[in-house]
């Protein structure tokens, strides 16, 4: 008798736990993967915008743009790419100018799918 | 799996954009897992919670349910109590009903035999009137007189007797021992005996009549001595009046006999010896002769008007009372005088009931 009542209140307390839980949890998750998406977004639009600005100072110290593409090259090549990455166009032939991927420099990027490179 | 760019910020004094991308698969792939671990250890500590919750709230419900198990415990023993107490209740109910249809049937018995006894006891007063000289046996003896005769019961121990005998007029006024039944049983004997007395002897004298009573009624009542015997016996007083010489004689056992005469009330006190087994020597009776010169008024009663309870104070009306009554009333008509005795013993008595039974006979003789 005794047992069966530590159940009954067991079972009670986890299935007011479980539908608490559930609806919190849900909605919790839901906030939250839209703020982590929106922050990934933030932090990489962020950082472009500083190497922009960090490449505009290296231009009007008077430094030649083949320079400062070349390091700039350096400093992103090798890096790890796979979640997200910078990398700089040339807007003359919307091809590739500097990317982690070395191999990729060059390539054009087309009109109607930006993330998906073609071979000049 | 492909990125996405997500901006593109154009570098001033270049023909280059700054492009950052972004891989959207890898971060939701990166958040589920997120969300896996988060819902799992959402689930081992909902879990935890529940365990900890559920071992509390038992903890504390124990503490109540030990309270309530306590007051319920009390309940039951309360219960059990009132139940015994309904039990004993309803034992004393039934046995209480028992014993009030018991006494119910007992009270239709007694009112039945009350009944009985009631109807023997009319009867009776109907035999003892019929033994008693009725009011027009007086008439037929005597002029003048007046009569206050009040029973206290149906039948009394208080009698008059009168009879015509050469000449001669005999009344009397008895007052047997106790009253009701027993002093009407008495009564009777008492009247019996005087007839008898009158009719079979030669006693004359009113004296003569009560010691020949007595003897008759202590052999009747087999009376032997004071101490061995019942103390049964009559109080009475006999007149004799003769109209041929204008004398009346008296002789009384106790009792007193008034006499009022040309304004004065005389008392001729009975001799102290009952009609009936006598304490100590036993005497004659005394005859008192009176010869009549005016209109006398004799007053022969028992001691149930001067006993009779009542007043201010519930006392006896005493018979110097009744003396001084008689005295102030003595020289009016005898109706009239009737009827003033009647109205003071009833005022005298009230609600009260009656003490004994009362007679009172007024004989006016000239």
């Amino acid at each position: 008798m005794k047992a069966n009542q530590y159940v009954y209140t067991f079972l009670g307390v986890s299935l007011s736990i479980f539908i608490i839980g559930f609806i919190g949890i849900t909605l919790s998750l839901t906030f939250i993967e839209r703020n982590y998406v929106d922050i990934q977004l933030d932090v990489n639009k962020r950082h472009s915008q500083s190497m922009a600005k960090l490449l505009e100072n290296e231009v009007s110290m008077g430094l030649d743009l083949d320079t400062i593409r070349t390091r700039f090259q350096k400093s992103i090549e090798g890096t790890e790419y796979e979640k997200g990455f910078l990398c700089m166009f040339d807007t003359g032939d919307a091809s590739l100018a500097c990317h982690p991927n070395a191999s990729m420099i060059g390539m054009v990027m087309p009109n109607a799918s930006p993330s998906i490179y073609q071979a000049k | 799996m492909g990125t996405d760019i997500v901006h593109m910020e154009p570098i001033a004094g270049t023909p280059w954009l700054m492009a950052a991308h972004t891989n959207y698969d890898l971060i939701k792939k990166e958040f589920n897992l997120i969300r896996r671990n988060y819902i799992l250890g959402s689930l081992v500590l909902g879990f935890l919670i529940a365990l900890a919750a559920s071992i509390t709230a038992r903890r504390i419900a124990r503490i109540f349910e030990a309270r309530i198990e306590k007051k319920n415990l009390q309940l039951a023993k309360s219960y059990a109590e009132l139940k015994d107490l309904h039990n004993v209740l309803k034992n004393q109910k039934e046995e209480i009903e028992t014993q009030n249809n018991m006494l119910v049937s007992q009270k239709d018995i007694i009112t039945r035999q009350k009944d009985d006894i009631l109807a023997s006891i009319e009867y009776a007063k109907r035999i003892q009137d019929a033994l008693l000289n009725s009011e027009k046996s007086l008439d037929k003896h005597i002029a003048n007189y007046f009569l206050v005769y009040k029973p206290k019961d149906i039948v009394s121990g208080d009698f008059y007797w009168s009879r015509e005998v050469n000449g001669n007029i005999y009344v009397a006024v008895g007052d047997c021992t106790g009253h009701g039944v027993p002093g009407a049983f008495m009564s009777v004997l008492g009247i019996t005996l005087l007839n008898e007395i009158v009719d079979t002897t030669n006693c004359e004298k009113p004296n003569e009549m009560l010691d020949e009573l007595r003897h008759r009624l202590k052999k009747a009542l087999n009376q032997k001595s004071w101490e061995l015997d019942n103390s049964d016996g009559i109080e009475m007083a006999l007149l004799k009046y003769s109209s041929s010489d204008s004398t009346v004689q008296v002789a009384a056992s106790y009792q007193s006999v008034l006499i009022y005469s040309n304004g004065n009330l005389q008392e001729i006190k009975g001799d102290r010896c009952p009609i009936g087994v006598c304490f100590g020597a036993e005497k004659n009776f005394n005859t008192h002769i009176f010869r009549l010169n005016a209109k006398t008024t004799f007053y022969m009663y028992s001691d149930g008007y001067a006993d009779q309870m009542g007043g201010e104070n519930n006392k006896k009306f005493y018979s110097r009372r009744l003396k001084d009554l008689i005295a102030s009333i003595g020289n009016k008509d005898l109706d009239e005088q009737k009827t003033i005795l009647n109205t003071t013993i009833e005022k005298h008595k009230g609600n009260r009931p009656q003490t004994d039974d009362i007679i009172l006979l007024g004989v006016r003789l000239s």
